[in-house]
């Protein structure tokens, strides 16, 4: 049994508060032959600076150091493509460095700009991510990203991470969805409810009005997890902008809190090993004294169905913040659903539910930004934006993009940019005339969980405006 | 070989990674004035001035965009560096040895690097007038210029 020493479990400290000052993105698609990636960064720029009514010009001329995520850069052959955009960028002479934690490279961007700032070394930096998974066929994509997997033990069993997916996904049904075929109807569920809230983002990818009875019979890529379980492949970037409380407030009116941890596991499932379940701010030991007479099989932790990363980013994360019980003190989050199964998972991992019981969250309605149960908003809604599955996964934007959703969200200026019919027609497309409003109204804080591998990155960033601080909560 | 060392595998890997390269569309426009025009363009900023080859989408000092802002550049420039490639390796474009240049075309403000050939390589000398040499066929890469030459 692993037990944490003190230090481990020491909550970070910033040297002073670091605010989100606004953020930016491109639009995000399948491919995207007619722009060179540099042009999706500078998209992702130009709108972070037009959020807060700058120039670009004007903005770069705050940031002092650069923090840039990018994952697979062996597809285009070009690597330290941190340099090329850069260059680009006209950032130059800054200090720059790239930051690569697989699907969770958005957010460790963050946290590595959040850091550059609380700890006084700078007080504006940049964290942009990008994508260019269109280089490549998708098959082919699928296989070099899982080169990100054990080469010496995993890998030559199947180059596809759906499969080592599927096999927690096995597991977990097993002990709590109890075999039960309701819980993969709960899975599919998250599947609709994202692709149907990326049909509203001008920015997503993939929105699609589809239901239960389509996902359950889109093709098996590997049981139980089916096409439309997974999450999308896309082309697109993102971007962040932090400062300190002086140099934010100058820039813009309204900055946000920012406070990023991270967390790390195993890069093979199979090497986990048993330890007490780290516990949230609100859960106690009782929480957990009967678990495996309720779910029998579940007594080990974190077992194969667990994301321990998530838990302990979240450990930190709350603690900084000042998060109590997320449902009570968060009003949205931003979650990596890289499939349906990671994402219920997820829920118990970040304490939106105890573990366990992660499905009641999407079962309730409180999942939804109106619960289809009661017609009321939802407890708290996830993935507004669509998530990875509806809206985008660019491996080194993700993210970045799920904190700009939170941004707009908390700033109540979602519709203003979703619901911008020249925005829709910049992109090609056109504003659906069912366009739904997807505001979390009165949203004051929000959680983003940015998650590489089966588990073995995970951030989590919390934002919160500094008018609606927690107790508790450091600034 | 020790004992211990004996039993050491080795496995022969490869990881082949055919890809599709974007030029985008002012990189295509580009390459496509090479190829069917023989005219090199550049990109210019009307707030800076700066004369952009290759070209690029937006200013990255001035956030300009200056995607329309086509200017046709002289097929001569002069040789502001060089180097002469000595080793042989099958990645290189050609068999050494072989001149690699910094190449300032006319109405340019920055240089690109290119082949230099025609010339013999213990001859070239910093200032050297040189033209492009186009390619006659489609290779829609830099190669679209096959080398550059000294213009005498
Ligand atoms: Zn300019």
């Amino acid at each position: 049994m692993i037990k944490f020493s003190k230090q481990q479990l020491k909550i970070p400290k910033m040297m002073r508060p670091v605010y989100l000052v606004t953020g930016g993105m491109s639009e995000f698609r399948r491919a995207f032959p007619e722009k060179r990636t540099e042009e999706l960064c500078v998209e992702a720029l130009t709108m972070a600076a037009e959020m807060i009514n700058m120039s670009p010009a004007e903005l770069k001329s705050y940031i002092h150091t650069c923090y840039y995520g990018h994952f697979a850069d062996h597809f285009g052959d070009q690597l330290l493509g941190e340099s090329v955009i850069h260059d680009r960028l006209g950032l130059d002479p800054l200090g720059n460095i790239g930051v690569k934690t697989g699907g969770a490279t958005g957010g460790s961007t963050l946290w590595e700009a959040v850091k550059a700032v609380a700890s006084g070394y700078s007080d504006c930096a940049l964290a942009l991510g990008w994508e260019r998974m269109d280089e490549v066929p998708t098959d082919e994509g699928n296989h070099l990203i899982s080169c990100a997997a054990d080469k010496d033990w995993e890998t030559p069993l199947g180059h596809i991470y759906t499969g080592y997916y599927a096999v927690m996904a096995q597991k977990y049904w097993q002990v709590y969805g109890k075999s039960e075929d309701s819980f993969r109807k709960t899975m599919a569920e998250i599947a609709v409810k994202n692709r149907g809230y990326a049909y509203h983002n001008p920015f997503a990818q993939g929105g699609m009005k589809i239901t239960v009875e389509d996902v359950l019979k889109s093709p098996v890529v590997a049981y139980p997890l089916r096409a439309l379980d997974a999450c999308l492949m896309s082309v697109g970037s993102a971007c962040c902008i932090v400062a300190d409380e002086k140099t934010a407030f100058k820039m813009c009116k309204n900055p946000l809190l920012v406070y990023v941890a991270a967390g790390t596991h195993t890069l093979r499932p199979a090497d986990r090993r048993d330890m007490e379940i780290p516990l949230l701010p609100n859960e106690t030991k009782n929480t957990y004294k009967d678990l495996d007479k309720r779910f029998p099989g579940g007594e080990l932790y974190p077992g194969f169905t667990g994301f321990l990363a998530a838990r302990m980013a979240c450990y930190y994360a709350y603690r900084m913040a000042g998060v109590y019980d997320p449902c009570e003190d968060l009003d949205l989050v931003e979650l990596h659903d890289a499939f349906t199964i990671s994402d219920i998972q997820s829920y118990e991992d970040v304490g939106i539910r105890p573990y366990g019981e992660g499905r009641t969250y999407v079962e309730s309605g409180d999942c939804y930004v109106t619960n289809p149960k009661t017609g009321k908003p939802g407890k708290l809604p996830a993935n507004p934006s669509g998530g990875l599955i509806g809206c985008m996964h660019a491996v080194g934007a993700t993210g970045l993009m799920q904190v700009c959703e939170l941004m707009l969200q908390i700033w109540g200026r979602h519709a203003e940019v979703h619901g911008d019919a020249k925005r829709w027609k910049s992109f090609g497309k056109t504003k659906p005339k069912d366009w739904k409003d997807l505001q979390v109204k009165g949203a004051k804080r929000g959680l983003a969980i940015s998650h590489a591998g089966v588990g073995s990155h995970v951030t989590a960033t919390i934002l919160v405006d500094p008018k609606h601080q927690l107790k508790g909560g450091k600034a | 070989m020790t004992e211990e060392n004996k039993h050491c595998y080795i496995k022969e890997g490869k990881l082949a990674l055919p890809y599709q390269y974007f030029a985008g569309r002012i990189g295509s426009k580009f390459l496509v004035s090479l190829r069917d025009k023989k005219k090199i363009l550049g990109v210019k900023c009307e707030k800076c001035g700066k004369v952009f080859i290759p070209p690029r989408k937006t200013c990255e000092r001035c956030f300009e965009d200056i995607s329309e802002k086509w200017v046709e550049l002289s097929n001569e420039g002069e040789v502001t560096n060089f180097t002469v490639v000595r080793t042989d390796d099958k990645h290189h474009p050609r068999k050494a040895p072989y001149v690699l240049a910094m190449i300032k075309l006319g109405g340019a403000d920055t240089p690109i690097a290119h082949i230099l050939g025609g010339v013999d390589p213990d001859s070239v000398k910093i200032g050297m007038k040189v033209k492009a040499v186009f390619a006659d066929k489609a290779v829609n890469t830099m190669l679209q210029i096959d080398r550059f030459e000294p213009v005498n």
